[in-house]
């Protein structure tokens, strides 16, 4: 047996490894699955009469009989979904784009950029990520108000432009895995430090900056607060208010409530799915220096 | 390293993608950008921004009502706007601490003791004209005055008071000989006893009465949570009260009654009350179900009643709620916000007011709205609404104790009755526990100046 084979496991060993990530994985996956089963039944088989066969706590119970598909077509017009959706993606897009683009910028600074303080200025940035959400929502809530935003998306989607500090710290470690000569050797050709953050460091971060995007899409997708506090027009919501929306009005509907909850994280299960590979490798590559 | 002049056209174009990305952007933010005014029928007018937690089809009676009061008059526009229940309280606080608030909000929560001791309501008093004040205080029927004050203001003017009574099934009283339903608590008990209903197991499948709520049955057996103006919670009446609901309950066995609860279909719609299915005989429940039942069960025979008294018990009794209407400190426009609360309640013009109520199915400010034509006319539409409207005028009706801590001690009345129920520990045990834990707050919020 040569050495590389006795660490790998066998093939029973590799069947007994799924058997244990499934089992431990069913806690996780029970309560979509139970999303899903109630988006698809009546009312009468989610709350069948005691005694009847399916008010039995059994697996077989969670399979809908008949389905109801209805139910996704009643969410989607009891409540203005697309306009929901078109606000949602709107802010995800620009709120990707805004703290990506401008925490690469400070990132590189904090990285690659020799000047007095800049320890110092990384630390105090760090430290912005203790102060809890509820300490900085009154003032910036007032100042807002006095900009004449309050009511607009701009609270929504300008701070996103200033940097955000967890990508920041993300980005920086992970620029700071890049090998210096590239950017040495691209100042001796006499490029810039825009250029060499556009056309080297870029290039070659996508993991991390794709992590960076994933993190931001899913923050802004499921942000119920911001919505909460500054918006007050119903033509604005987004889909996360809009389904706190619906479960103030319709709570009673657990069909249509489940139906409109699958169709909102539908998109991100996609897009975890689609974009999980360059999302672990962005991770696995931010936490340790080269 | 060199830079590559031969990909030089493939650079360019790059640099043109990434660009035009940028100005897409930009455009996208220039577009949400551009504060637009909130949609308004009136632009010329002045704006009331009104919030409400109503949603649903009571959004669209709430929206005519704003239509109604928007149509009648030329000077302001109400603009309402529905927030989602579970984080009104939150937007609002928000809202006026960081000096951007309605001008005026619909409430039923808790709140006004709290938001009133913290300076963030203005009292509707001193908005009034001396003769309307003196004039609301000898007309309004007391309850509606208790919900909406703190401190010798009012803060919240009631647009509609909930009561409960009992609803019954007269055809299960007559299956079991019943004639009448009874004139006192004792009497209740003993018919709930006839007609609940067990399987072969002893499971219950009906349930004939069960008592549920402390707050509502303390004031039932004579006491209350709030007396001569201070907070009454260990008191022999308070005790009798709590051990009548426990013994209710541990009579068919506490896991027995909880397994039959948790059978029934209490998803919150009008059609999912157990009561229309047969499975309660007698329900306690408030004045909006009659209005529900004639709409989603209108075969459905059935009575209502006040929940009579136990011996050297109070009648017409029991706990009290409603929505109230509250003007928050930094309202742009507080005059037309009062403008808004008078049109609604109708303190300057009952008539007028009425009808609202009726939309809604609300029990009215005042026994001048009660009278008045339109009122009249929809109890004669629904005959079981009179037996609420009997309940308003008496004194022994008691909502939460106006006290800062509302939140705190309605969980702790909560608490002291689930523990007397499960048996826990005796209701002598869980009412100490319930002064002192009230007790312990009131200390704590000396400590802290408040």
């Amino acid at each position: 047996m040569t050495p590389h084979s006795s660490s790998q496991p066998g093939a029973l060993g590799r069947a007994g490894l799924h058997l244990v990530l499934l089992l431990l994985a069913i806690p996780y996956v029970l309560p979509l699955i139970w999303m899903l089963s109630t988006a698809l039944k009546e009312d009468s088989q989610i709350f069948p009469r005691e005694g009847s066969a399916q008010s039995a706590l059994a697996l077989s119970n969670l399979i809908p009989n008949p389905l109801a598909w209805h139910n996704f077509p009643d969410a989607m017009a009891t409540v203005p979904f697309v306009t929901y959706l078109r606000n949602t993606l709107l802010l995800c897009f620009i709120n990707v784009l805004g703290a990506v683009l401008s925490s690469a910028v400070v990132a590189y600074g904090f990285a690659r950029l020799r000047f007095r303080g800049r320890e110092f200025l990384f630390m105090l940035m760090i430290a912005t990520m203790a102060l809890p959400g509820q300490v900085t929502m009154i003032p910036t809530f007032a100042l807002y108000s006095k900009l004449g935003w309050y009511g607009t998306f701009l609270p929504l989607t300008v701070p996103a432009f200033f940097g955000v500090p967890f990508f920041v710290f993300l980005m920086r470690q992970f620029f700071l895995t890049l090998p210096l000569e590239l950017s040495e050797a691209a100042r001796i050709e006499g490029a810039t430090e825009w250029q060499i953050l556009w056309r080297i460091v870029l290039p070659l971060s996508k993991p991390v900056l794709a992590t960076c995007a994933l993190f931001q899409f899913l923050g802004t997708w499921n942000d119920f607060f911001g919505p909460l506090l500054y918006i007050n027009d119903p033509e604005k919501y987004t889909l996360a208010y809009g389904l706190q929306q619906f479960m103030s009005s319709y709570g009673g509907k657990w069909g249509q409530l489940m139906a409109a909850s699958t169709l909102f994280i539908l998109p991100i299960i996609v897009l975890f799915f689609a974009a999980q590979k360059t999302f672990i490798q962005g991770i696995a590559t931010t936490g340790s220096k080269a | 390293m060199g830079i590559d002049r031969s990909s030089f056209g493939k650079r360019q174009l790059r640099r043109l993608a990434f660009l035009a990305n940028v100005v897409v952007a930009c455009v996208l933010l220039a577009w949400v950008a551009v504060p637009r005014a909130e949609p308004r029928v009136f632009p010329e007018r002045i704006p009331v921004r009104f919030w409400h937690m109503w949603s649903g089809e009571w959004k669209i009676v709430i929206d005519k009502i704003v239509m109604r009061f928007n149509a009648s008059q030329n000077r302001y526009e109400v603009v309402a706007l529905s927030v989602p229940g579970g984080s009104a309280d939150q937007k609002f606080l928000m809202a006026v601490t960081g000096g951007d608030p309605p001008d005026v909000m619909a409430q039923w929560n808790q709140v006004i003791p709290a938001w009133a001791e913290s300076g963030l309501l203005v009292p509707l008093d001193t908005l009034m004209q001396p003769a309307e004040w003196a004039e609301l205080q000898r007309s309004a029927y007391p309850v509606a005055l208790k919900i909406g004050s703190y401190a010798g203001h009012l803060y919240g003017l009631t647009t509609g008071i909930n009561v409960f009574a009992c609803y019954y099934r007269p055809e299960h009283l007559e299956a079991v000989g019943a004639q009448a339903f009874p004139d006192s608590l004792e009497g209740l008990m003993a018919l709930a006893d006839r007609l609940t209903r067990f399987d072969d197991a002893h499971r219950i499948t009906r349930m004939g009465f069960m008592p549920a709520g402390f707050n509502m049955y303390a004031p039932i057996f004579g006491g209350g949570f709030f007396m001569d103006g201070r907070l009454s919670l260990n008191t022999p009446r308070n005790l009798r009260a709590l051990t009548f609901l426990s013994e209710s309950r541990q009579k068919y066995g506490f896991e027995n009654v909880l397994k039959f609860e948790s059978s029934l279909n209490t998803g919150g719609f009008a059609t999912e009350w157990p009561f229309i299915s047969g499975q309660y005989s007698v329900a306690v429940d408030g004045q909006w179900r009659v209005e529900q039942l004639a709409k989603y069960a209108p075969e459905l025979r059935y009575q209502t009643a006040p929940i009579p008294a136990p011996q050297g018990g109070k009648p017409l009794a029991g706990f009290s709620n409603g929505n109230f209407m509250i003007i928050p400190k930094g309202a742009r426009q507080v005059a037309g916000a009062y403008e808004f609360i008078k049109f609604w309640s109708g303190v300057d013009n009952p008539e007028r007011a009425a009808e609202f109520y009726t939309w809604g199915g609300w029990l009215p400010l005042s026994p001048r709205i009660t009278m008045t034509a339109p009122y009249q006319a929809y109890v004669r539409k629904y005959p079981q609404f009179e037996t609420f409207l009997n309940m308003l005028s008496s004194e022994n009706i008691q909502p939460t104790p106006p006290v800062p801590f509302q939140v705190l001690l309605t969980d702790r009345i909560i608490r002291a009755e689930e523990g007397a129920i499960r048996g826990s520990g005796s209701p002598l045990q869980a009412i100490s526990t319930l002064e002192a834990d009230v007790a312990r707050e009131i200390a704590r919020r000396k400590r802290f100046g408040l």
